[in-house]
């Protein structure tokens, strides 16, 4: 104690060492996917009105058949994707040094990634992909994992690997292919499905953890972990209870596991049930346990639209696991820990750390990006107001909503191989017997009951998704 | 009291009984993604939903840092930081580095 008396007689007051509230705007990274989600959806629409295209920065690489069509376009378009990555290297850049992320590896890191995601963009444009199974969202993880595991990532080498800030500018840029009539009108399903699932998810995962002999505050870490949004919740809720460091670091070993063993089998399950997109992104969007993975998931099961007798378009795969999971999951996250965090000091015995509960939590964990999602889909619904649905289709999809679709596909293969190269088995916490147990209960209620919901409950209603 | 000022409030969150301040309070991203592996995964420190969280590395657990208990012992001026977080935490004398990495298969009951 008397090194602490020492260390506090130096203390200055704590207002100076406190961040200001709007610090957050440029401090985190939601906000920051929010400013370039944004930027670019508003710029399109600008260059559009003036008789411009943001097309020229949005280049991707055609369907080709002949590996010459290939050289030819890089032949021909180099200078784009220059630009493009240019402007790619300046956002991220711009976001992650004003958030506080070192950046002396990050160019040479992230001129790499954009090299690997061209790579997995012309295989996945590759006219036999399809009967090979090459989907990118899946090509781009399964060689991430393969190099991460069998011949290692260098430190300097992961520095660009940024797969949260990828996903969330994706989503935000996804908002702006979403009519905000549809969220008004799928929203409410969505938020009742994911809470139905959520719920029962929670209750299996902690009932079977406590009832196994696990600690409360780590049942209820791991009920979040498999009902919320994955990882995200878990570390949200481990704070709140006061959960221990080796508990919360098993339960994020044990959500990894199971979201990337998701991403491969809810794809997989669906195309062998023949399920159509629309049905598919919502059992993804119930069942998957983080953003990134069940992007990657309904992205790639978007990609066999009408292949396969799989009806549906692969927009209604992105659109309604979007609806569900983030609309219907991700917001709730503040709630969860303010309510955990009560009972955790109410009726949980021992509370030894400084963790409490906080209403302020349900504003300062609420997960930003949403808000951008939101805010692009109302912008393009009311620059298009006036367009019918012909004129949509006709002007402004490949004027200014095109474009915006393909800086997000690149955004969102920057996530996928982001997290297969930083998912490095060996180094993850060993997860332990009796939380693989609880949580797998709670996983197959949850695929079994968003199966349900999904494809016989409210089947008709995902099936009328942007029809 | 000003919506600006409700505002910052709700921004800000803690406040001057919370621990934050405290010397075992650990929010530094490096360190507490070496005691969480795999965080970044599919995650990451510098998310909303992590928002003012750290590791108390008095007591071995994650706090939100709402509430202050009996072991607060007020941090030094010359812990280095970046927009008021602390970059690198003051590990005490008796938490090495080397035990941040979890051990294997959680606690026990």
């Amino acid at each position: 104690m008397g090194q602490s008396t020492e260390i506090a007689a130096e203390a200055p007051p704590a207002a100076e060492r406190r961040t200001s509230g709007w610090a957050e705007l440029w401090r985190k990274e939601d906000w920051w996917a929010i400013w370039i989600g944004l930027t670019i959806v508003v710029v399109s629409i600008a260059l559009f009105e003036a008789g411009a295209s943001l097309r020229w920065l949005a280049v991707a690489p055609p369907k080709w058949s002949s590996f010459a069509q290939v050289t030819a376009d890089l032949a021909a378009q180099w200078p784009r994707y220059l630009a493009q990555f240019l402007f790619w290297l300046a956002a991220f850049s711009l976001a992650l040094g004003r958030i506080g992320v070192p950046l002396r590896h990050f160019a040479p890191s992230f001129a790499l990634l954009y090299l690997a995601t061209y790579a997995i963009f012309v295989v996945g444009q590759w006219s036999g992909a399809s009967a090979y199974n090459l989907e990118p969202p899946l090509l781009a993880l399964f060689l991430g994992l393969a190099v991460a595991n069998l011949v290692g990532v260098p430190g300097w080498a992961a520095a660009g690997l940024r797969g949260e800030l990828y996903v969330k500018t994706g989503i935000v840029l996804l908002g702006a292919t979403v009519p905000l009539s549809l969220i008004a009108l799928a929203g409410p399903v969505a938020i009742l499905q994911a809470s139905i699932v959520s719920l029962l998810t929670f209750g299996v995962i902690y009932a079977v953890a406590v009832k196994l002999g696990l600690d409360r505050r780590f049942a209820a870490t791991l009920g979040v972990g498999g009902a919320v949004c994955g990882v995200s919740a878990a570390i949200a809720v481990a704070g709140a209870v006061g959960a221990k460091k080796e508990d919360t670091a098993v339960t994020i070993t044990t959500v990894v596991l199971w979201a990337i063993v998701m991403i491969f089998a809810l794809p997989f399950v669906a195309r062998t049930l023949g399920l159509p997109t629309a049905i598919a992104g919502a059992w993804i969007g119930t069942s998957e346990f983080a953003d990134a993975a069940g992007i990657a998931a309904a992205q790639a099961y978007g990609g066999l639209a009408g292949s396969s007798g799989i009806a549906g378009t692969p927009e209604q795969a992105v659109q309604a696991f979007t609806l569900v999971k983030v609309v219907g999951r991700d917001v709730w996250i503040g709630i969860w820990a303010v309510a955990l965090a009560f009972v955790s000091i109410t009726r949980w015995e021992d509370r030894p750390a400084g963790n409490g509960p906080d209403a302020g939590e349900i504003w300062r964990r609420f997960p930003k990006f949403v808000l951008g999602f939101f805010l692009a889909s109302a912008t393009v619904t009311a620059v298009t107001a006036s367009l019918s649905l012909d004129d949509y289709n006709k002007i402004a999809t490949p004027g200014f909503i095109a474009p915006v679709k393909d800086l997000r596909t690149w955004c969102f293969t920057f996530c996928f191989l982001s997290i297969g190269l930083t998912t490095r088995f060996r180094s993850l916490a060993v997860a332990g017997r009796l939380p693989l147990i609880a949580f797998t209960a709670g996983v197959a209620v949850n695929v079994v009951v968003g199966y349900l919901l999904s494809a016989h409950v409210f089947a008709a209603h995902w099936l009328q998704l942007g029809q | 009291m000003s919506v600006r000022a409700m505002l910052r409030a709700v921004l800000q969150g803690g406040g001057e009984a919370g621990c934050r301040d405290c010397a075992h309070f650990c929010s530094a991203g490096a360190q507490v993604e070496r005691a969480l592996p795999g965080v970044a995964i599919l995650s990451s420190l510098d998310s909303s939903v992590w928002a003012q969280s750290g590791l108390c590395l008095h007591h071995d657990r994650l706090t939100n840092g709402a509430r202050r208990c009996a072991g607060f012992a007020a941090r030094a001026a010359t812990v280095p930081q970046r927009y008021g977080e602390v970059t690198s935490c003051p590990f005490p004398t008796e938490q090495p580095l080397s035990t941040l990495a979890p051990r294997r298969g959680g606690s026990q009951p």
